[in-house]
């Protein structure tokens, strides 16, 4: 019999403490979580670990969440990318939202988010 | 005070205000991001892990309740430092650490603008006002990048005593509403003791000389 692999989500956040909540989060809810500080520990994340969604932080130090999301984006079966920011998604222009599955405004309610992953999955 | 230094120092405030609105995204970001972890914890709080013994629930209970007063801390921080934008108190920093911050403080501004700042890798120290040179330095480069063409950067240049340049690429001209005008710009650069220099594709902030020395 085929197991049903648990979704994968990758965190992207320099906030090491946040990130590490949220994926303690995740997992009591049988989600396989890794965290990455950076947009350039992500890409090499992306490959090894495959996530079926990637929530990001839209400030990193080394790239915006934007071009990281486009460079997600450009890869063989990209996946869910999910801004989780403190910008406001209506100060940002269409373009922007357009790269994204969906914006979440921080702070985010942990069971709403848990429901937007569940949902699209 | 006479009239009109009041309406000067008015006039000053007004363009900070510009640029504190402009800014004002990422300072916001700034202070969600331990409230948003803060918010996750609490409700973690209410979780309890299935098949946990006693002991390790009461473990996490308090691992998680001191993450939350550190975050909540870390939030009063942010927010007592937001005081910062609105009085003067005086305080120093160096150049490098300004220019950082407000690298920082740009991004929100930067992101899909389709212009880029090349920030200095060499910065000659000095110490400068935190509260004037941070507004100084964000409306110099606000009122700039509008003219910087598509897709291309304005290249900072910090590497000479006393002086920060600016300087455009070549082409483009004013692609978008400018911002801030370069008579606002040099209100607060001479209200904070520095000179703006304005050449063709070059603007030069001159660092007050009590700063630079």
């Amino acid at each position: 019999m085929n197991e049903v692999r648990a979704m994968r989500v990758l965190l992207v956040d320099d906030n090491e403490m946040g990130s590490e909540l949220l994926a303690e989060f995740l997992a009591l809810s049988n989600l396989e979580t890794r965290c990455a500080a950076t947009g350039g520990e992500a890409l090499e994340l992306v490959d090894t670990f495959a996530p079926d969604a990637v929530l990001l932080d839209i400030l990193l130090p080394d790239m915006d969440g934007y071009e990281l999301a486009k460079r997600l984006r450009e890869r063989p079966n990209p996946p869910r990318i999910y801004a989780l920011s403190g910008l406001a998604r209506h100060e940002r222009q269409d373009a922007i939202n357009n790269i994204f599955t969906g914006w979440i405004e921080k702070p985010a309610d942990p069971d709403a988010l848990l429901a937007i992953l569940h949902e699209a999955n | 005070m006479t009239q009109s230094d009041t309406l000067g120092l008015l006039a000053v405030k007004g363009v900070q205000l510009k640029v504190f609105c402009q800014i004002f995204p990422v300072l916001r970001h700034e202070v969600l991001g331990p409230l948003s972890s803060a918010s996750l914890a609490a409700a973690m709080l209410r979780q309890a892990p299935e098949g946990a013994s006693n002991e390790a629930v009461q473990q996490r209970c308090e691992r998680l309740a001191g993450d939350l007063a550190e975050m909540l801390e870390e939030s009063v921080g942010v927010v007592r430092e937001l005081e910062g934008w609105l009085s003067d108190a005086g305080a120093t920093t160096p150049c490098g650490d300004l220019l950082q911050e407000c690298r920082k403080l740009m991004f929100s501004h930067l992101l899909l603008s389709r212009h880029g700042i090349r920030w200095p890798e060499q910065v000659v120290h000095a110490d400068v006002p935190v509260f004037s040179t941070r507004y100084l330095v964000l409306a110099w480069l606000l009122c700039l990048l509008p003219m910087v063409p598509a897709d291309a950067h304005l290249e900072l240049d910090a590497s000479e005593p006393g002086v920060w340049r600016a300087r455009l690429p070549e082409g483009g001209g004013a692609e978008q509403p400018m911002a801030f005008n370069p008579q606002e710009v040099e209100l607060l650069a001479t209200a904070a003791g520095w000179r703006l220099e304005r050449q063709d594709r070059c603007w030069s902030l001159h660092l007050p000389a009590a700063s630079s020395a």
